[in-house]
């Protein structure tokens, strides 16, 4: 039965021409569209290399403000060191805690090359390597000892080693950082602006910079990124629960200073702080890209139906029940979904890729690992349904409920 | 005529509804899109009070314990480096004016706010003293950011490097000064406790943030003598922004030209020149936002006006396809092709203008909810009818093509062969 309907549908849509091309294209830009929103989604938000673990780690930044009858600052940024150090390394919870600070661009010289480029450095702990997965070309993350002595050492990506050693061996060069001389221990394969934590063209040890490393009210507060990264998910909240207990306990120990750490993941960072908000916001835009064709479709559908009205009456009369009939139109409009919906989503591939420019980041780098997620495959099939129904929901209900005469003399429902 | 087209459309009310809703949804969904580009473009072709082509930001740096070539022990004041560092860079022939700032630059993403009101003894309610970008700036950095007097002429220096003067935008100056003058009164700002008094040394036109945004009232206070070198110690000589301009002339290539040569030359001390950047590529990454959107705007305006013309070229096929037979009798009773076409035109047409009344309550129901931006350009009907206007003339032209090849084909054929399907 089922090959028939798609026998049928196929029969449809080879009669006439002009109007199948019509519905599949149409069909197919509003799956690509979706499609391209829902990506763009899941590249910020799931997992894979070198963030693998989004889902279960949590960023964390710190409020200082004076305790009662205290005078101070308040203060509501990073970490400082020593308190990550002293209090936070030794969570029970986490399985890795890690930090890092972000300085932006800086300025890269060999001056004996005359050599002097700005880069993005990110000023790392050693367990930073343990968060996220780099696969390195050559050498090794930083060790406990580099980083608790504070040697200057940087770990560059394959682009940057390219750029400034031209497939000279990089591992133990030394390259100053804004002026000061860091050896280079590893080469990493370049990381995508989409993971934008892990991501950065040179990494160099967080305690050989000052201004990574520096602190205030009481060693409190400073400006490392807190990266806190669970067992599984499910240990989540126990782990803000741990960390919220360790910082009240910090709090007690300090003389002026009380601290309170606010942390959040890689979704609520897009959700942002109302999730209820932005996913009705995002589900009424797919709405409204899928419905748009979709009434282009029930206008055709309907005019087909018409056309086979006395069809459906006469399958009537020999006792076809109502939802047979609808079960019909429903498959064989699935067909005509199907074939567009297919070519939606190979089309947006092609659209991340044309736009990724602004719905991402300016050079962001697109990977498999990001593109080819399961959840996407799934998607795609859930917006061909929900498309489907859109447009012949409503002809296959009303033809299902139309009277046998009416049908059997042709008239319109 | 009408009444018959009506009347037609009122019989295909089946697939016409749906193509209605389709237009309604349409039409209010351009509205939108259009009307925000209205009024970015209209936003975007103000003055904005200033100019960055050919100026760059130094980026300065400190040496620190371990850096190559820390100076243990400077004879010299953080101040006085940072006016050592400006006076070379004033001097190397390509660079045109420099100016030292905190918080200013155009485009960059720091600012800092400050109260201000007029003193003229009155005791002012809290409401009265208004929130302004205030920008600290040492009197060059008029010039190089070509920040004019009202009247359009640079400003008097002489005037900016009294002690306490300040320039204010000519918004600050009518709310503070009802009768427009001035240039040599005494201003007060509030900060806790403290009290500090300023003179307004000169007034320059409305000043934006950013080509997108709407003027935001400013204060520049011009730093000399004492309070440059109070600021200096307060907020460190490395965190300033050095501004440059440099000749237009020069300005081919400077960034690399500047990155090579700057090397020992542009060190002062422990303050040194870690970079450079130029102040239009600051304008790019901050309005790189509104560029994302609009062409996000734009990659769904397309979506949408491709649907309508997917609808009307479906529909209309199907209509002719089976009205074939009505058109062979118009024809054999003597309708010409002409004709024909444009009784399928019309038709379009009617269904087109049928949508307008509720797609207007729509928009109006927008504005009141306050979905649109009203912030940047108040709601008027010159605005609602140019916007209804281009969205209108973007579906009319999708509907025509979408009715064109239909139409064609209908019109083309024989009327004897067209009298077949009767």
């Amino acid at each position: 039965m089922l090959l028939q309907y798609i026998k049928q549908s196929l029969q449809i849509l080879r009669e006439n021409r002009l109007v199948s091309i019509v519905s599949i294209l149409g069909t197919a830009l509003a799956i690509a569209l979706v499609m391209v929103m829902f990506m763009v989604y899941q590249i910020k938000t799931a997992n894979y290399a070198p963030e693998t673990a989004r889902d279960r780690t949590l960023y964390g930044s710190v409020a200082s403000r004076p305790k009662p009858e205290m005078t101070g600052q308040s203060n509501n940024t990073g970490f400082s060191y020593p308190l990550i150090k002293n209090w936070l390394y030794d969570l029970k919870t986490p399985a890795v805690v890690a930090a890092f600070y972000s300085g932006g661009e800086s300025l890269l010289a060999i001056p004996a090359k005359q050599l002097y480029a700005d880069y993005r450095v990110k000023w790392t702990d050693e367990y930073f390597w343990k968060a996220y997965q780099f696969r390195f070309l050559e050498g090794r993350p930083f060790t406990s000892d580099e980083i608790n002595a504070g040697v200057p050492k940087a770990i560059i990506s394959e682009e940057v080693a390219r750029q400034l050693f031209h497939g000279e061996k990089a591992i133990g060069q030394i390259v100053d950082i804004d002026l000061k001389p860091h050896e280079i221990v590893g080469v990493v394969a370049d990381v995508s602006r989409a993971t934008g934590y892990a991501y950065a063209q040179v990494w160099a040890t967080l305690t050989s910079n000052a201004e990574a490393i520096a602190s205030w009210n009481e060693d409190t507060v400073g400006s490392l990124m807190l990266v806190l990264q669970a067992h599984s998910k499910k240990d989540l909240p126990e782990m803000q629960e741990e960390l919220d207990n360790v910082l009240k306990r910090c709090s007690d120990n300090n003389l002026q200073y009380q601290i309170e750490a606010s942390t959040y993941s890689a979704i609520d960072w897009i959700v942002g702080a109302s999730s209820g908000k932005y996913y009705l916001q995002n589900l009424l835009i797919i709405l409204f890209l899928l419905l748009l064709p979709a009434l282009n479709l029930t206008g055709i559908t309907m005019n087909n139906i018409r056309k086979r009205s006395s069809e459906v009456g006469i399958r009537k009369a020999f006792g076809a029940t109502g939802n047979t009939l609808m079960g019909q139109i429903l498959i064989e409009n699935l067909v005509i979904t199907a074939i567009g919906a297919l070519i939606g989503f190979l089309l947006s591939f092609f659209f991340v890729y044309i736009s990724r420019s602004f719905l991402l980041t300016a050079d962001t780098m697109l990977t498999m690992g990001m593109l080819f997620q399961p959840a996407n495959f799934v998607a795609a099939v859930v917006f061909c349904l929900v498309m489907n129904l859109l447009s012949a929901g409503v002809p296959a209900w009303r033809m299902s409920r139309q009277p046998i005469v009416y049908s059997l003399t042709g008239k319109t429902i | 005529m009408i009444r018959y087209i009506l009347k037609q459309l009122w019989k295909e009310r089946k697939s016409n509804g749906w193509l209605l809703a389709e237009l309604i949804l349409v039409g209010a969904f351009i509205f939108y899109v259009t009307d925000r580009f209205m009024i970015d473009y209209y936003t975007y072709f103000q003055p904005k009070g200033f100019d960055v082509s050919h100026t760059y930001r130094i980026k300065m740096s400190d040496k620190k314990e371990g850096d190559r070539g820390f100076v243990e022990q400077a004879t010299s004041t953080e101040a006085e480096d940072l006016q050592l560092l400006v006076q070379r860079l004033k001097q190397m022939p390509e660079i045109e004016n420099a100016s030292i700032s905190y918080w200013s630059c155009f485009y960059s993403r720091g600012n800092s706010r400050r109260n201000l009101i007029a003193d003229d003894g009155i005791v002012h309610p809290a409401s009265d003293y208004g929130d302004y970008n205030y920008r600290r700036v040492t009197p060059d950095f008029f010039d190089v950011s070509r920040v004019y007097s009202e009247n359009g002429k640079p400003f008097d220096m002489s005037a900016l490097s009294l002690n306490n003067a300040v320039v204010i935008t000519s918004d600050i100056r009518d709310k503070l000064f009802p009768d427009k003058q001035a240039v040599g009164k005494t201003v007060l700002s509030v900060y806790g406790t403290d009290t500090a008094r300023f003179v307004v040394a000169g007034v320059t036109g409305l000043v934006r943030n950013s080509d997108y945004e709407k003027a935001d009232p400013c204060i520049f206070q011009c730093l000399t003598g004492s309070v440059f070198v109070a600021n200096v110690k307060m907020f460190g000589a490395a965190n300033a922004e050095l501004i440059i301009r440099v000749k237009p002339e020069a300005d081919r290539n400077f960034r690399a030209d500047f990155t090579k040569k700057m090397g020992d030359r542009l060190t002062v001390n422990n303050l040194y020149v870690s970079g450079v950047e130029a102040v239009e590529e600051m304008r790019n990454s901050r309005l790189n936002y509104y560029w994302k959107e609009q062409k996000t705007d734009l990659s769904l305006f397309a979506f949408v006006l491709l649907n309508i013309f997917f609808g009307i070229i479906a529909t209309f096929w199907l209509r002719t396809g089976y009205r074939q037979g009505e058109m062979g009798l118009r024809m054999a009773l003597g309708s010409d092709r002409k004709g024909l076409f444009s009784l399928l035109f019309l038709e379009g047409l009617c269904l087109l203008l049928l949508t307008i009344i509720p797609v207007v309550l729509i928009t109006i129901n927008l504005f009141y909810l306050d979905y649109m931006d009203t912030f940047r350009l108040p709601f008027g009907i010159g605005r609602l009818l140019t916007g209804l206007g281009i969205a209108y003339l973007f579906m009319f032209i999708m509907i025509a093509l979408g009715i064109w090849y239909p139409a064609q084909r209908s019109a083309r054929v024989q009327p004897a062969e067209a009298l077949h399907y009767e």
